[in-house]
């Protein structure tokens, strides 16, 4: 369907570029540079702050946008927690803390003439999945026409007193070989993320996550996702993993609607899409999740 | 004694003289009938009949029909109508009497004047924000690639935008391409362009006239917010066998109109299709593996009249239309073929059923039963054959995606003439809808598998939509006319139940110098909506109605005007409005029609949009040289709480200045030439002011991902203005028994680049740039037509 979409628009592009294209003076307001950090972080990790800055539409300067030598600061709950270290081209590291689920994390960025940049979030409590099921191939009847898909069920309790949102990441792990013949002590486990969507149209499809979703619809009540996936992605007897994350408010506005905007590029006839940004007189976001993690087989 | 006598002479003389009064004012009868052409029959609506020494004058309805009330005497009666020859009748009226005035076309070239008694029509009307234009003058316009269309000439109005470059939806006093209301006798027409907008549906040939209503809507027209077109088709020739055709570069029409039973009985059929597929059939099959793609578009209109009695008409119309896209491929190797099948097509249906009856001189009615319906549809289907090890398995896939709306109407409307000065309509319909707001079904037919055959996606939703509706023309002094009405309509959907009320007012007032001073309040109400998703005229354009979560629009508009007919030729307007839109629906951020499985009610955002300008008329219909001038300068803006951060952001379609110009002038009985001049301020549209990294994340690491566009205010920039100029001539030979017209016309003459979108490129030497793409440089065109 959008493949029959994309080529009336290829047609009625074909007829529309081989007509005329002038270069037209625009005048575009003088872009003033914003500072971008972007950051996911939870509590498994070090906080990891990548930091550049925007470009004007009609900047024709090549050079990388990357911002070195800021000073990148992380508060807990107003206190301030530790000075980011910058760890390569543009990327800042903490070292002394993990982040905690509850707690709010600010962010304050000062670089150059670059105005100051600020961004407050929390990683929400983690939700456990109650229980889960596998079957290695069932019939889906799908808006893709159908067929056998390995099918993965995970079953949550939606906390009514929040608005809770949703991303779930499967990943399998592949034995790579490093010699031939390989001989003991030869393989590195490898995980690798794998397509895995679901039906439900209360989901929301990311290039983040496939399946994300809010809790409007299941505020309060159990509720569980079917993800499926085809059973070519994964090797016969391999390990299966499903992460459920509860991530942000900002987080979930960020994935979906870069996607949203990743979707439209291209065609010059949609309404442009807003990229959602929590960062304070600048660009980026800076956004917490935590994580469940069920081991499937 | 004396006194008695007196006293006796004077009450018998009050009581004469009472009685007198009473008898006179009683002495009044009705004129009524019907007003035609000629030599076929055709109805003049809109034809006037006036008695100037007592200044009552009425107008032909719809079907022609009038019907005016006078005193019993001599009276002096003039009937006229644009292009006609007037009539003169002198009468002495003594009881009821029915009249068929028959007119005949006037010779332009030596026109008769008739000063002192003529109508000054646009000062007399009380209705404002209202532009008829004779189809005369709409054939005469020049056009793109020659094919002569009613909308666009409508584009060619003040008030009246075009969205963008060939396009033929059309924005009326800030409202969008949805808020139009626009009948093909009396049956709503959904969507009514051909090839993404280049082109309308309506064929020119087949039409009797076309009138455009802006504000100041009579009660009698509801659903809609920003206008009204009516489009009444001709009725046929019901006295001989005609027929005109024509056959251009794009496509090629064929009329035929004629008496089924002479003077009772007429039929109209017209048809037209364009033919570039089958013209350019070889060289595409020759590129495409011997596989077939195209274009195409076609419409038939059909008509039949047929007069039962003096007093019962009966008329059944028809129309219907279709485009088409079709790309066949094959692709195939040993052991393996493959053919796919890609269609993409929409189209309109209109039935209609009306029958007239009078009840008397003075009462006539209209019952009509109509039948519409739109459908846009995409057909996928995959057909694979493939043999291996000496079994050969076939595989069949097809993909039907539709949406659409049907109506099914049914209206009785009276117009009722009760005394001279009062002109009462009245009436009540329903329509009832059924939307399919996007349906996919799936066929799957494999060798080696069952067979799946779903229909996924949205049911069909079904609604009333039921009005009343009452309204007063009347006349209440030599210089006050009013027409005052209400409009109330319901819409029940599901379980939920919208009504409003709507009253109407239209106010005209007779200045010192015959200037007249109109006024006009309106609101408007309008259950149905269309989700448009982008701006060029792409038929995924889909209406749904209002439901539980989503509610009806509303309007409120007042305008203000002056209009005078200067030299008697000239008609001049200027009129101020200002237009207040709620409930407006619009889709939120990169939503798109694409995601079925989505429901639409959760795909866009209601918020409010106002616009107010100015717009100034001048029209000349009759003599050698016609046409009109128009400007407007308006302002137009929209507010919605989730675009543009709840900030108020101009419509696209928010065009400072407008300004046309369209001149026809007969040079002589064999040559005519035509010229438009249109301009416009650019429309305004979004673009990234500035770009940076976007961040994708997953397990093991960090993957910047993609380049974000970073946008400003919504529709902060605009587009380089618009200006084109048309020019058209017609080389006309009269012959025996018909007579053939060369037409050639020229497309944007002096080839303007008119942006039609722009995007951010490199240029030669890779800087970054903003590009505009334009579409159409200068095109000329001929055409050759005949008529018979």
């Amino acid at each position: 369907m959008k493949k029959t979409f994309n080529i009336i628009i290829a047609l009625l592009l074909v007829l529309v570029i081989q007509s005329c294209e002038t270069v037209v003076d625009l005048k575009i307001p003088e872009h003033k540079q914003l500072l971008v950090p972007n950051c996911f972080f939870n509590t498994d990790s070090f906080m990891v702050v990548q930091l550049s800055t925007s470009k004007g539409s009609l900047d024709n300067n090549q050079k990388s946008n990357t911002v070195n030598a800021a000073t990148v600061q992380v508060f807990e709950n107003e206190q301030i927690k530790e000075i980011l270290q910058q760890i390569g081209d543009g990327i800042y590291k903490a070292n002394t803390f993990k982040p905690k689920a509850g707690k709010t994390y600010h962010l304050k960025i000062n670089a150059g003439n670059y105005d100051e940049v600020d961004a407050a979030n929390t990683i929400p409590i983690p939700i456990p999945i109650n229980n889960f099921s596998f079957k290695d191939s069932a019939f889906i009847e799908s808006g893709e026409g159908g067929g056998y898909m390995a099918q993965l069920t995970l079953n949550i309790s939606d906390p009514a007193n929040e608005q809770n949102y949703y991303a779930i990441q499967v990943f399998t792990y592949d034995t790579m070989f490093l010699n031939f013949p390989p001989g003991l002590g030869d393989t590195l486990i490898i995980a690798r993320k794998i397509y895995a969507y679901s039906e439900d149209p209360n989901t929301t499809y990311s290039s983040y996550a496939e399946v994300m979703m809010n809790d409007e619809i299941i505020n309060g009540q159990n509720y569980s996702f079917k993800i499926n996936f085809s059973s070519y992605e994964i090797m016969p007897n391999s390990k299966i993993t499903a992460v459920l994350q509860s991530v942000s408010k900002e987080f979930f506005l960020y994935a979906t609607t870069l996607t949203n905007q990743q979707n439209n590029q291209g065609n010059p006839f949609s309404e442009p899409v807003r990229v959602y940004s929590n960062i304070n007189k600048g660009l980026g976001i800076f956004a917490g999740f935590s994580e469940s993690t069920v081991i499937v087989r | 004694m004396q006194n008695k006598l007196i006293s006796k002479v004077y009450y018998l003389s009050c009581c004469f003289i009472f009685s007198l009064c009473i008898v006179s004012k009683a002495q009044k009868f009705t004129i009524s009938g019907y007003i035609e052409d000629k030599a076929t029959g055709e109805k003049l609506i809109g034809a006037s009949i006036y008695e100037p020494r007592l200044k009552i004058g009425a107008a032909a309805n719809s079907y022609g029909f009038y019907s005016i009330t006078l005193p019993a005497d001599t009276l002096q009666i003039i009937i006229r109508y644009i292009g006609y020859a007037p009539q003169v009748m002198k009468i002495k009226l003594s009881k009821n009497e029915s009249f068929n005035f028959k007119l005949s076309p006037s010779n332009e070239l030596k026109t008769v004047e008739i000063v002192e008694t003529r109508v000054k029509k646009i000062e007399e009307r009380s209705q404002m924000s209202t532009i008829e234009i004779p189809i005369a003058q709409i054939k005469s316009i020049p056009a793109l690639f020659g094919e002569v269309d009613v909308l666009k000439a409508l584009q060619l109005l003040p008030g009246v935008q075009s969205g963008g470059e060939g396009s033929s939806g059309f924005y009326v006093r800030g409202g969008g391409p949805d808020q139009n209301l626009i009948l093909l006798d009396e049956a709503p027409v959904y969507n009514a362009s051909h090839l993404f907008g280049f082109f309308s549906v309506f064929n020119a040939d087949a039409i009797n006239n076309v009138e455009l209503i802006k504000g100041g809507f009579p009660a009698r027209y509801g659903g809609r917010l920003s206008s009204v077109v009516e489009i009444n088709m001709k009725e046929g020739n019901n006295k001989e066998l005609h027929g005109e055709g024509s056959v251009g570069i794009i496509s090629s029409k064929l009329t035929l109109e004629g008496p089924i039973i002479k003077d009772k009985t007429s039929f109209i059929v017209s048809g037209r299709r364009t033919y570039i597929d089958i013209l350019a059939r070889p060289i595409i099959k020759a590129k495409n593996n011997g596989a077939p793609a195209g274009y195409y578009f076609y419409d038939l209109n059909a008509k039949i009249n047929h007069k039962i009695s003096d007093k019962d008409h009966l008329y059944l119309s028809f129309y219907t239309g279709d485009d088409r896209f079709y790309v066949v491929a094959k692709d195939g190797f040993q052991n393996y073929e493959q053919e796919s099948n890609y269609q993409l097509g929409w189209g309109n249906m209109t039935g209609c059923l009306r029958w007239n009856h009078l009840f008397g001189p003075k009462l006539f009615a209209n019952t009509t039963a109509t039948y519409s319906k739109f459908k846009f549809y995409t057909k996928i289907s995959e057909k694979t054959t493939q043999t291996n090890n000496g079994v050969t398995t076939k595989d069949e896939f097809s993909l039907n995606y539709f949406s659409g709306i049907n109506d099914w109407t049914g209206k009785v409307d009276f117009d009722y003439y009760p005394v001279s000065n009062h002109k009462i309509k009245f009436g009540i319909n329903n329509i009832y809808h059924t939307f399919n707001t996007g349906a996919t079904q799936y066929k799957i037919n494999q060798t080696s598998l069952t067979n799946v055959d779903t229909t996924l996606g949205s049911h069909p939703i079904y609604a009333h939509e039921s009005t009343i509706y009452i309204e007063d023309d009347m006349k209440l002094s030599e210089k006050f006319k009013a027409n005052l009405g209400v409009h109330g309509s319901g819409f029940l959907v599901k379980n939920t139940f919208y009504k409003s009320v709507q009253p109407r007012a239209s106010l005209r007032y007779l200045l010192p110098k015959d200037v007249a001073l109109k006024l006009s309040y309106a609101t408007m109400a309008q259950f149905i909506h269309l989700l448009s998703n982008s701006s060029i005229g792409l038929p995924t354009d889909l209406w749904v109605p209002s439901t539980d979560t989503v509610k009806p629009e509303f309007s409120q508009q007042i305008a203000i005007g002056l209009a005078k007919t200067i030299k008697s030729d000239y008609e001049f307007s200027v009129e101020g409005y200002y237009k207040k839109m709620n409930n407006i629906i619009d889709y939120i951020d990169g939503a798109n029609f694409l995601e079925s499985n989505k429901d639409w009610q959760k795909k866009v955002e209601s918020g409010k949009g106002w616009s107010y300008g100015t717009e100034l008329f001048i029209q000349k219909k009759k003599g050698k040289t016609t046409g009109w001038v128009g400007y407007t300068l308006s302002w137009t803006n929209r507010q919605f709480e989730n675009i543009n951060f709840g900030k108020p952001f101009p419509y696209k379609y928010d065009r400072r200045h407008d300004f046309e110009v369209v001149i026809s002038h007969k040079f002589s009985e064999n040559i005519d030439f035509a010229c438009t001049w249109v301009y416009g301020t650019g429309n305004a549209l979004s673009l990234p002011i500035a770009s940076y990294n976007g961040l994708g994340y997953y397990k093991g690491g960090y993957q910047n991902q993609s380049t974000v566009d970073y946008y400003g205010d919504k529709n902060s920039f605009r587009m380089a203005s618009y200006h084109r100029l048309d020019i058209g001539v017609n080389f006309k030979k009269k012959k025996r028994y018909w007579e053939r017209v060369w037409n050639i016309s020229v497309y944007n003459v002096y080839s303007r680049k008119n942006p039609y979108f722009i995007y951010f490129g490199y240029d030669d030497f890779g800087n970054k740039v903003a590009k505009q793409v334009s579409l159409f440089p200068i095109i000329p065109s001929i055409s050759y037509s005949f008529k018979f």
